[in-house]
């Protein structure tokens, strides 16, 4: 090969390894018309305020599921205390009763004769066997006590009136309770000699009745207690998730998410006190007008750059054309703000307030092309420059809060559709971002101090 | 080193499909793109419409790239086979230019270090497309006769001949060249 041949192609090497005839804004354009953005992959906001519902109903319904449980338990325990004496009276009965066996353990058997009282009891006959179970407890004395004690219910037998009869048979079989009919549970009816006479049962049905008479009028109590102590509650809780759009100048919003905690302390029956925390992540993302202190910041990596260059007159940075400026916060946010329902119904309210954050981190990105255009072959190279800090700062104060509660109920606790907007009034984080956001927070409201 | 950390942060943002750091690749290859698609196409239309078709390959199939190897040499690859698509499409394989006078035996070197892109692009214009097109591959592109033959589906010996006379072509216009620039 000739060297002017070696040479020529030497030259079409050098010459078109980097032949940028500075349109490629254009080429960039002309690419984008060819390949469009794909689409989002993120979840829809619709999509991702459903998962948060569905999370939050979740959540809210576990959280009943405990709240009614420890309910139950201490209106069981309740139950048993106030059984206990019932089972005791019996000692007050008659001792000197002959005619009762010897025998221990009663059997209980129906009596076709009893029918009234079984048809009125019925309702809460099931009650008493499942929450009271009265019967074993009487059969269990029976059981430990000798005759002394079974004398006691053959006492209250006999002062039943006529209607029921309780038949005992003597002789018949004593082992475990043997409830055949739980209509007559609460009817204790005892093994006793046949020459005992059938016994008029009325003072059993009364009793009975007296004890399913007290028996509801204690879960009446319960009832209008709990009620009396929802309604009269002064303080509730939300827990809540958000999603939420944060924006700035003319740049592209970014979806954000948060959750957190909030109480509402009532002031008056239409205004309410709410304060709280939660945690949120912001992002933020400059194409254009980047904030002072950002690109001050950017300004001082690039010069840092260009520094380190071998000759800076040779080296022309091109980083402001191409400029990008991305920020991830991580923060605390602390809101304030009073509700107020225009309405008896208390199925809306307007909320108003501030927002004070506190950061757990902050990242900021910026993005720039360095560019050397004396040196042949020179070519745009992007540059990247990360600062990060955590646990720094609080900005009081630095945004306002617009909200509109949508209250939907769940029983006794309230899923709230909260859409709001967050004017900024002050600036966020080490480079006083001044981000306002607008979003829907999905709020599940539950009653506190149950204790 | 910093370079090839920066060049590789930049392919692993754009295999997340960042749309930001798409551009950045672009603006940075948009040079080397369109100096080896002008070579081929030898029009800048042309030559941006490969490039583009080039970048969105890279945007598609970057995920299957592998970044301990160099991102050039992969890239040049598509860049040459997308040129070569357009070419094929538009079949613009022009009658060589009839080269009657003698070859000049010597060229001063100084006049082919003044050469410019616009220099050699009116030259090359000057070749016949399979000529220029066969001089790119094996000169510039490092392609072998074989390989060429294989692109281009011609034989391997076709290969040579187009590039013996494509060389001797450019030397006579360099010839003419020179004389017109002395």
């Amino acid at each position: 090969m000739k060297a002017s041949d070696e040479e020529l192609i030497e030259q079409i090497k050098v010459v078109f390894d980097d032949y940028d005839d500075g349109l490629s804004e254009q080429g960039w354009a002309d690419l984008r018309k060819k390949f469009p953005e794909k689409e989002n992959k993120k979840l829809p906001i619709w999509w991702l305020s459903g998962i948060a519902a569905s999370l939050l109903l979740v959540m809210g319904l576990y959280f009943g599921e405990v709240f009614n449980t420890k309910k139950t338990i201490l209106q069981n325990a309740n139950n048993k205390k106030t059984e206990t004496p019932s089972t005791t009276n019996s000692d007050h009965i008659n001792p000197q009763n002959d005619s009762i066996s010897g025998r221990n353990i009663a059997t209980v058997e129906n009596q076709p004769t009893v029918q009234k009282p079984t048809q009125q009891t019925t309702p809460f006959t099931e009650h008493v066997i499942t929450e009271n179970p009265l019967v074993a407890s009487k059969v269990t004395v029976g059981e430990q006590q000798p005759e002394k004690n079974m004398v006691s219910h053959v006492e209250t037998i006999k002062s039943n009136p006529p209607t029921t009869a309780a038949v005992v048979d003597n002789g018949n079989m004593v082992s475990n309770t043997k409830v055949e009919n739980n209509q007559v549970a609460g009817t204790v009816q005892t093994e006793v000699p046949k020459n005992t006479v059938e016994k008029e049962t009325q003072p059993t049905k009364l009793s009975t009745e007296e004890f399913f008479n007290k028996e509801s009028q204690k879960i009446a109590n319960n009832k209008n207690k709990n009620t009396e102590k929802n309604s009269s509650s002064k303080t509730t809780l939300d827990v809540y998730t958000g999603t939420f759009f944060n924006y700035h100048d003319n740049n592209e919003a970014k979806l954000s998410a948060g959750v957190g905690l909030n109480a509402n302390v009532k002031i008056t029956k239409s205004l309410v006190f709410s304060f709280g925390a939660g945690i949120s992540q912001n992002k933020v993302s400059y194409e254009n007008k980047v904030p002072m202190d950002v690109a001050m910041s950017m300004f001082a990596a690039r010069d840092n750059a260009m520094s380190l260059a071998p000759s800076s007159a040779a080296y022309s940075a091109t980083a402001t054309n191409d400029v990008s400026f991305n920020g991830q916060l991580l923060t605390i946010d602390l809101p304030m703000a009073v509700k107020f329902y225009p309405t008896k119904k208390q199925d809306f309210y307007i909320s108003t307030g501030i927002n004070s954050t506190s950061y757990l981190s902050q990242k900021y990105t910026y993005n720039y092309n360095w560019s050397n255009f004396q040196v042949k072959n020179g070519e745009a190279q992007p540059r990247q420059e990360t600062e990060k800090s955590s646990l720094r700062g609080f900005d009081f104060a630095n945004s306002a809060i617009i909200a509109i509660g949508i209250n939907q109920n769940l029983g006794k606790n309230t899923l709230i559709f909260e859409p709001y907007y967050k004017p900024a009034l002050g600036t966020m984080g080490d480079k006083n971002l001044r981000i306002s956001s607008a979003g829907l927070n999905l709020k599940f409201n539950f009653n506190g101090g149950k204790k | 080193m910093r370079e090839k950390q920066g060049l590789d942060e930049l392919i692993s943002y754009c295999k997340q499909g960042n749309l930001r750091y798409q551009e950045l690749l672009y603006k940075q290859f948009y040079g080397y793109a369109l100096g080896i698609c002008i070579r081929y196409l030898n029009n800048r239309d042309d030559a941006l419409e490969a490039a583009n078709d080039s970048f969105i390959k890279v945007f598609k199939s970057i995920g299957s790239f592998n970044e301990e190897n160099d991102f050039k040499p992969w890239f040049r690859k598509i860049l040459v086979n997308t040129s070569l698509d357009h070419k094929r499409k538009s079949m613009r394989f022009s009658e060589a230019l009839e080269l009657t006078d003698t070859i000049p035996q010597n060229i001063h070197t100084s006049v082919i270090d003044k050469l410019s892109a616009q220099d050699i692009l009116a030259l090359m214009k000057h070749l016949n497309e399979l000529q220029r097109t066969v001089f790119n591959l094996y000169e510039i592109d490092g392609y072998s006769h074989k390989e060429i033959g294989s692109m281009l589906n011609i034989p391997e010996s076709s290969s040579r001949t187009y590039l013996t006379r494509a060389k001797q072509a450019l030397q006579q216009l360099l010839a003419t060249h020179s004389i017109y620039t002395r």
